[in-house]
């Protein structure tokens, strides 16, 4: 007994001894810092929390409390994050609660304390949340309430839900202003049972009822004063079946778009009130606004905010998918391409305004308008199809169902009637036909927007080609008035308009027939179609500058056989009679070039007048100069013997030029 | 170009002149017979009039850009009583020098002369040539007109002169001569390659010395011509010249001649063709 007594104590020392010492090393390691704190990289504050270090990382433990207060530029409001609560060994634990205010001050305040104390009025957005071991567990409310003098005043929203594990589970409350939400979740998260929205609609009371089983959608009703009426949900699955694919989806966007997607309103054309779809809606924001504001503040996350594990999982629905097959995915993408592509097209040819000045010239441009402007008016109807057809949600829909829902009120007139050059016309347009509702599919959707896309393509590039042309005829309208300009200049010249001091013979010579050759090749130029000028444009206008050259280049002519006569001629002083004299020199050349070679050419001038021939002789005429002047610094001897008694200007131009 | 007015006044002129050289001779043949009628002391004579024929070749060779060689060689003929002009030769006559032409307007030259003097009749008492040397300069202004050039010459000769007679002594004597001359281009506006032109020539030769004594005027010469201009290089003249003046054996006798003269003018350019070419421009 005694020995066993001994052994006790012992063993108690021990224990205690333990405790004291794991006491002691908490009591030593643990400690409590205030200190300005930014979180999520935008809110600015004071946090005071304790933690201890583990491996001189910083882990919470025990109380934390943030507070951010910021004055909102040029206003008086005030906005303010709190979070009070504890950790657990980095773990949110407990009793949380987030608050965020947006304040006005007041012009009443109070001294305490040496502080000067406001009131203030405005709205808080609050969640009393309960955290185990950093997940949603127990109790949790949000709350928004606007606040007078800094005292509650209404209470705009009310949500209630419990969590397990991060799982909603139970009931749900949630209410705001006239409308209500009571639902519930099953230990897995999962809806279940009715979910009753109490709904004001038009001074009226209404219960809307969505039915779950495990998840599943199964019946969507309005009640009022016992009446049911039911909503339609064409190519929503009710029941599941073991060969289907079936999956469980969070509360996202795609779930309540699949509740959009599929009603189609009230059955039996039992109609309580017409804003179904709206009313539907409404819900449908209001129940994800009310799941998601746990841990939402508008797109601030609340919780991930202090922690990077999410703290809850909302609520799952349990839909039918019909996968798309590889076909489909290629033909969706098509469809969304292809459909962009056109309307692309379109805009580009209304929002062009070379278009209106094409329509005068180009009568094919007055038939694309209608053609086009067809599938403008039908494109709103197919882009409303497209943003439907391309939504995560429409693979979790019985197309087949569901497409016959939704009918193109449209149809294409194939006969064209526009007005060109004042003449009513009519022509037919082969447009693609359109599938009825109950043959509509994403391959029959794809094929018509591919019929589409073609033939606004070709008309597309046809229009283009014209556009092209439109600017060619605009450069065109450029040139044209280049041409008239230069036209004038000719006759303005060769007619010697201004008393030119340069006009000579050799312009008298040739004017009239210049003047009359220009004068022709403008009208012969004029008369062409479009398509012709643009490419008589340019050889006309070098053909008239050339004129307009060769005008210099007979102004030019009297110095150069001034020049000639110059190089030509010998002057020395005559010692004899004193006076200076001059003599031709190499005169066999001279007077071959002065009595032959230069009235050939003169003539060949004169009676060459085109745009080729012309300048071709005056060009003769420049190089027969140059070698003039070469041969007058050469040793010609042998040339001039050759010149003997040749008259021939040709001979003489191949002896000069050997 | 020649207008049939220009050519009149020129014709008109041309007549003029040989008017006045009739008149003269005809007045010189008519004082020597008056004189010799009155056997006046104070009366001049005029010796029968000489018919001679002067072949004449001028050469002016630039040698640099203001400095000429001039070269006169003259074939003289003289009458004889069988052949008028051409009878017998006279003289063969040299004349170079070396001539400055600073400006277009104004000439200066200076040179020697050696004249042969031959005598076909020569008796025993005589030499059949004797040689002449001479020193010479002249000075030649010219006065360009719009269509004519006037020539103002003074030309000095220093010359040592002998007779034929055998032993006679050279006698130095100068010679101051001042010529008055026109070029007047009859078919061109101004005197150029081509034309034609007639030359009015006055000469006044004085001689000093001192063997002269009464017969300070050894020439006055009266020289129609005719030129035409082939070419800057070459220049033909020809014309019939009257002179007259007083002899050495009487300052009251006086000689006259009818010389026929045919000149040609060459000027050759002697400089490299590299010197040749600012040729032009030389005198602007």
């Amino acid at each position: 007994m005694n020995m066993n007594r001994i052994k006790n104590r012992n063993l108690f020392s021990k224990l205690v001894l333990a405790s004291f010492s794991v006491i002691l090393f908490y009591t030593t390691n643990a400690q409590e810092v205030t200190k300005a704190k930014t979180i999520n990289d935008s809110i600015n504050g004071e946090v005071h929390y304790q933690y201890y270090l583990a491996n001189q990382d910083t882990i919470y433990n025990g109380k934390f409390e943030f507070n951010s207060t910021k004055k909102i530029q040029d206003t008086k409001q005030i906005v303010s994050y709190n979070y009070e609560g504890n950790y657990s060994d980095n773990q949110l634990s407990g009793n949380w609660v987030f608050s965020h205010k947006k304040l006005a001050p007041l012009s009443s305040f109070k001294e305490k304390d040496y502080k000067v104390i406001f009131s203030t009025s405005g709205e808080e957005f609050k969640i009393k949340a309960n955290f185990k071991d950093g997940l949603a567990d127990g109790n949790w409310q949000v709350i928004r309430q606007t606040f007078e003098a800094s005292k509650p005043t209404d209470t705009i929203f009310t949500i209630n839900a419990n969590f397990q594990n991060a799982k909603m589970i139970g009931a749900l409350q949630a209410k705001l202003n006239a409308t209500t939400i009571q639902g519930y979740f099953t230990e897995e998260g999962v809806l279940d049972g009715d979910w009753k929205i109490n709904h004001r609609i038009n001074n009226e009371d209404f219960v809307e009822v969505r039915n779950y089983a495990n998840g599943v959608f199964k019946a969507h009703y309005f009640l009022k004063d016992q009446q049911k009426y039911t909503i339609q949900h064409k190519g929503l699955d009710h029941v599941v079946d073991e060969e289907e694919t079936w999956e469980y989806i969070d509360m996202n966007n795609d779930y309540f778009q699949i509740l959009e997607l599929t009603n189609i309103g009230f059955e039996n054309n039992t109609t309580p009130f017409k804003e179904v779809k709206s009313v539907t809606n409404k819900t449908n924001r209001f129940l994800k606004n009310t799941l998601l504001s746990f841990s939402y503040f508008k797109d601030y996350k609340v919780w991930n905010s202090l922690q990077n594990k999410e703290a809850i999982e909302f609520g799952q629905f349990k839909v039918r998918k019909y996968p798309y097959t590889n076909t489909e995915k290629k033909q969706l993408k098509g469809i969304v391409k292809k459909a962009a592509e056109v309307e692309q097209i379109l805009n580009n040819f209304f929002s062009n305004s070379k278009i209106e000045i094409g329509k005068l010239t180009y009568q094919s441009l007055n038939a694309y308008e209608n053609v086009l402007y067809q599938y403008q008016e039908i494109l709103p109807q197919l882009k409303n199809l497209i943003h439907i057809i391309q939504k995560p949600a429409f693979e979790y829909v019985d197309r087949k169902l569901l497409f016959s829902e939704y009918k193109l009120k449209f149809s294409f007139n194939s006969t064209i009637e526009y007005t060109f050059q004042k003449e009513q016309i009519l022509t037919e347009h082969d447009f693609p036909s359109l599938p009825d509702s109950e043959h509509l599919s994403i391959a029959n959707f794809y094929v018509l927007i591919n019929q589409m896309h073609q033939d606004v393509s070709e008309i597309d590039a046809d229009v283009q080609r014209i556009l092209k042309d439109l600017s060619k005829q605009e450069e065109l309208n450029e040139d044209e008035e280049r041409l008239v300009a230069k036209k004038e200049k000719i006759n303005k010249l060769f007619s010697n308009a201004k008393k030119d001091e340069n006009f000579n013979e050799y312009h008298e010579a040739i004017a009239q027939n210049v003047i009359e050759f220009a004068n022709q090749s403008f009208e012969n130029y004029v008369k062409l179609p479009v398509s012709k000028k643009k490419d008589e444009i340019q050889p006309t206008l070098i053909c008239f500058e050339k004129l307009i050259s060769a005008y210099t280049e007979l102004s030019d002519i009297p110095r150069k056989l001034d020049r000639l006569d110059d190089v030509y001629t010998r002057t020395s002083f005559n010692p004899y009679v004193m006076v200076d004299m001059s003599e031709r020199i190499k005169e066999r050349i001279y007077k071959a070039f002065e009595n032959y070679l230069f009235p050939a050419i003169m003539r060949e001038v004169q009676q060459n007048i085109n745009c080729s021939s012309f300048s071709e002789s005056l060009n003769e005429l420049e190089k027969t100069y140059n070698r003039m002047v070469e041969l007058s610094d050469e040793d010609t001897s042998a040339i001039e013997k050759e010149l003997r008694r040749e008259k021939d200007a040709n001979a003489i131009k191949k002896i000069l030029f050997k | 170009m020649l207008t049939k007015f220009n050519f009149r006044v020129y014709a008109f002129l041309v007549l003029c002149i040989f008017a006045y050289v009739e008149l003269a001779s005809a007045q010189g043949i008519g004082q020597l017979e008056s004189g010799m009628q009155k056997s006046d002391a104070e009366a001049s004579v005029v010796r029968e009039a000489q018919t001679l024929a002067w072949l004449g070749a001028y050469g002016t060779f630039r040698l640099s850009e203001k400095w000429y060689w001039h070269g006169e060689l003259h074939y003289r003929r003289n009458e004889t009583n069988k052949y008028l002009f051409l009878g017998e030769m006279a003289q063969i006559y040299n004349r170079h020098g070396i001539k400055y032409i600073p400006t277009k307007n104004f000439s200066a030259t200076a040179g020697g002369v050696l004249r042969l003097d031959f005598n076909p009749n020569a008796n025993e008492a005589d030499k059949g040539f004797i040689v002449e040397p001479r020193i010479w300069h002249e000075y030649i202004w010219t006065m360009p007109f719009e269509r004519f050039r006037i020539y103002h010459r003074l030309r000095f000769e220093h010359r040592w002169k002998r007779k034929f007679t055998k032993g006679s002594e050279y006698q130095f004597g100068n010679r101051w001569r001042y010529k008055f001359l026109m070029k007047i281009p009859l078919n061109k506006p101004k005197l150029e390659p081509g034309a034609f032109y007639f030359s009015p020539d006055v000469e006044l030769i004085m001689q000093t010395g001192s063997t002269i004594t009464d017969n300070p005027v050894e020439d006055l010469r009266i020289f129609p011509t005719f030129a035409y201009i082939a070419n800057p290089r070459t220049t033909y003249s020809a014309g019939l010249m009257y002179t007259t003046g007083q002899t050495s054996d009487a300052g009251f006798i006086y000689r006259e001649r009818w010389i026929l003269r045919f000149n040609v003018y060459f000027n050759l350019d002697f400089r490299k063709f590299d010197d040749k070419i600012p040729e032009t421009s030389f005198y602007d």
